[in-house]
């Protein structure tokens, strides 16, 4: 016997926490909506095996069972189609009375429940009362206290959740007012036998709420449409309100009632520790410049100071001094042949060395990153930065996916379906990966210590070139035919300050680094070899051959047929133009193919370092150029293809990575051309072109906004 | 007899690789894709596509 319970609740309950504590697995948490955008199914730790097996399914945080969302349309699919055999409701207990709102609807759905209470450590911080018992019986159904991070009460909701699906009692819904009530009936008895035997109450509310997915469902004749439609016209009228209102309000008077009953609320003397923080961090005017500094701060010591301390020791001395010489003294002693050993040392240690040279840079920049996620800070970004989005026109929604961002873009691109209008889901897919991925750590670090000496401002600055890069995207894409209109509306809950959990964060900063290490002994593993194939074999005096000069092998026939587009941005040699293309398969490419082309191999022998040899081939402007073409350029192909499902249209999939190449370039070009004129006073046709791309980019963010019928 | 001996490993290492590469992409997962499954959201899954359609045409 298979049984299927649900985990319901609103979101930033801590759903996905009390899934992984129920199944023993390791989703990904964070406290913004929007974590969890699709339904996650797992094994109840006890009842994977044997006579009953028990399903657990994650659906994504609601509000109501409204079909407002995308998050709600799959839970409410889910919850009446499915019909799983029981629903675990999860409260949060600190915010007891909207949390209520959805548990009300669910109770509706007829389908057997039990509530958690969650977070009721917090409760009883806080120094509230909450009386279970009462809370039982006015809802009619069992109610466990739990705390899912602490994972409290787990196993006696695991008891309970079993029991109730077994028995499986259908849950009875809260009672309205007589009116209200006598309306639900006529409604039924009107519709009869089109309503589903196992919940007509649920559909009949449905109705009365004029739910239009509801009457499409259920087919009604237009005669018997508008007799109903009638009534309900007769009731609104009745009470001077809309249908749907009428309900909502009955449903919070219910747990209005609810709360009176079973909730003691501390009279609050004080400001809470968050609330004072929260004055200083999110106010009006010093929240930005914190946010900045703390930014600066992240990437400063992540990148330049603690990063780069351990980086320069995996490279040099790990890499440099150990790895290399003995690789290489090993294949020397066992007669391997030469270019075997060049295969070996300069292609495969050389380029995969390069990239894993910057992991220690990555898991300390992710420990910052998964604190300040985890205390809570990162949720205020989103509030904040909502504040700035939406004098663009642009939707604080759109700032979660760039948070995830941070990570992989993949996720990232993924997380805008909680965006449900379309212009600004596909304007969120369309510049969310200019916020600098893992992979593009590597490619910031080198150019921060090959070229600008480890500068501090270099690393925070790719950073910031990211959010100016969404948000200038913004305010000129909303201004054009494609995009323009109001945002969509944010509404999210900010979580309590607390200390970060040490299992969350560490869990988070291995899931990231540990794929960025997986990633560096596959694809990149691979790619190094092609790259060191192509560069070590092409034609010299008409013959096929193992080439002495990298400039005759078949890498460079390649670079140089597309070394000349990237000319005018500074870097038209053929070494950083292949470098550039190989990112497209996975951005630590960058970095991989430099590695195989500048020699890192050669370090153990002739003391050249690679970063050595990589300033001697750029300026400043033409790296600082470089690095912004392939921070905001088209992303890997993991993430193309992540855009092209979501975008679900071949003709908006080439739109986004049209405008991302395009943007890039221009940035790129602006960046050397000015550079390098107003440091050398050399003025080319490229600065004139350069001056043009400036006046239009102004124009397009200054001229008048597209009014919207 | 060490050529042959460092291309067989390459070699093995080179086929284990593609072969948990196709693996990898017959389960759903992504090849190239940097983020670890559990933080992806499913967005790797190979029926990730079908299921958006049917969530679109539903909603």
């Amino acid at each position: 016997m298979n049984i299927r319970i649900a985990l319901a609740g609103n979101p930033n309950s801590g759903k996905t926490t009390l899934f992984n504590a129920l199944t023993g697995s390791n989703q990904y948490t964070g406290n913004w909506p929007g974590v969890t955008v699709e339904k996650k199914e797992g094994k109840l730790k006890g009842y994977g095996k044997g006579e009953t097996t028990v399903t657990v399914v994650d659906l994504p945080g609601i509000y109501s069972l409204s079909p407002y969302t995308l998050e709600e349309v799959v839970s409410r699919k889910y919850l009446l189609e499915e019909k799983p055999e029981a629903i675990v409701n999860i409260v949060d207990g600190t915010n007891l009375e909207r949390n209520l709102y959805l548990t009300t609807q669910l109770k509706e759905t007829g389908i057997p429940m039990v509530t958690a209470v969650n977070m009721m450590d917090l409760v009883r911080k806080n120094k509230e009362e909450l009386n279970l018992a009462q809370m039982e019986k006015d809802l009619g159904c069992p109610v466990v206290e739990i705390s899912a991070l602490k994972e409290e009460g787990i196993d006696r909701l695991i008891e309970t959740a079993v029991s109730v699906a077994k028995k499986a009692e259908p849950s009875h819904r809260l009672v309205f007012d007589e009116k209200l009530e006598s309306v639900i009936s006529a409604i039924e008895k009107k519709l009869g036998g089109l309503l589903p035997q196992n919940n007509p109450d649920w559909y009949a509310i449905k109705v009365f709420e004029r739910d239009e997915k509801v009457v499409e469902q259920l087919c009604l004749t237009a005669s018997l449409k508008q007799e109903i439609d009638a009534y309900i016209s007769s009731v609104e009228k009745e009470y001077d309100d809309d249908s749907e209102s009428i309900i909502t309000s009955a449903r919070y008077h219910q747990i209005e009632t609810m709360i009176h009953d079973c909730y003691v609320k501390r009279n609050r003397q004080s400001d809470s520790i968050s609330d004072r923080i929260d004055r200083v961090v999110t106010n009006r005017i010093l929240a930005l410049p914190i946010f900045a500094l703390v930014m600066f701060l992240v990437y400063y010591v992540s990148v330049t100071t603690v990063g780069s301390i351990l980086t320069d020791f995996v490279n040099d001395t790990l890499f440099g001094e150990w790895i290399l010489p003995s690789a290489s003294a090993a294949l020397e002693s066992i007669g391997c042949a030469e270019w075997l050993n060049g295969l070996v040392v300069e292609g495969i240690i050389g380029g995969v060395g390069a990239v894993l040279g910057f992991v220690p840079q990555i898991f300390v920049l992710y420990l910052f990153l998964a604190v300040l996620e985890d205390c809570g800070y990162m949720a205020r970004i989103a509030f904040i930065m909502d504040r700035i989005f939406r004098r663009f026109g642009l939707s604080g929604k759109s700032f979660i996916p760039m948070l995830i961002g941070t990570g992989c873009g993949v996720p990232a691109i993924m997380a805008s379906r909680t965006i449900e209008q379309d212009r600004d889901r596909r304007m969120t897919i369309m510049t969310t990966t200019f916020i600098p991925c893992s992979a593009k750590l590597p490619i910031i670090a080198l150019i921060a210590g090959a070229l600008f000496d480890g500068a501090a401002w270099v690393a925070p600055s790719a950073y910031f070139t990211g959010i100016v890069a969404i948000v200038t995207s913004g305010i000129i894409l909303k201004k054009t035919r494609l995009f323009a209109g109001d945002p969509s509306p944010f509404v999210m809950e900010l979580p309590d300050y607390h200390i970060p959990s040490v299992k969350n964060v560490f869990h988070s900063v291995w899931e990231r680094g540990s794929s960025f290490v997986k990633k560096a002994g596959t694809i990149i593993l691979l790619s190094t070899i092609i790259v060191w194939f192509m560069q070590a074999f092409g034609f010299e005096n008409g013959v096929f051959t193992m080439v002495e000069d990298m400039n005759n092998s078949i890498l460079a026939m390649a670079g140089n047929c597309i070394a000349w587009i990237f000319t005018p941005l500074g870097w038209g040699d053929w070494k950083a133009a292949a470098a550039a293309v190989t990112g497209l398969v996975a951005k630590e490419n960058v970095v991989g193919t430099f590695g195989v082309l500048y020699g890192f191999g050669e370090v153990a022998e002739d003391g050249m370092e690679l970063w050595g040899t990589l300033s001697s081939e750029f300026t400043a402007f033409s790296g600082f150029s470089f690095l912004v073409f392939n921070l905001l350029c088209a992303p890997c192909f993991a993430a193309m293809g992540a855009i092209a499902r979501e975008m679900n249209s071949a003709m908006w999939f080439w739109i986004a990575i049209g405008y991302q190449t395009l943007l890039a370039y221009a940035c790129s070009l602006c960046i050397y051309q000015v550079g390098t004129w107003i440091t050398t006073g050399v003025f080319t046709l490229g600065t004139v072109i350069a001056g043009i791309a400036i006046i239009g980019f102004i124009y397009l963010l200054i001229r008048p906004e597209r009014k919207v019928a | 007899m060490g050529t042959i001996l460092v291309l067989l490993v390459i070699c093995a290492t080179v086929v284990w690789i593609i072969r948990n590469m196709i693996n990898d992409h017959k389960n759903g997962k992504s090849v190239s894709c940097g983020c670890s499954c559990s933080q992806c959201h499913g967005g790797c899954h190979a029926n990730l596509k079908k299921e958006i359609d049917r969530l679109r045409n539903a909603g």
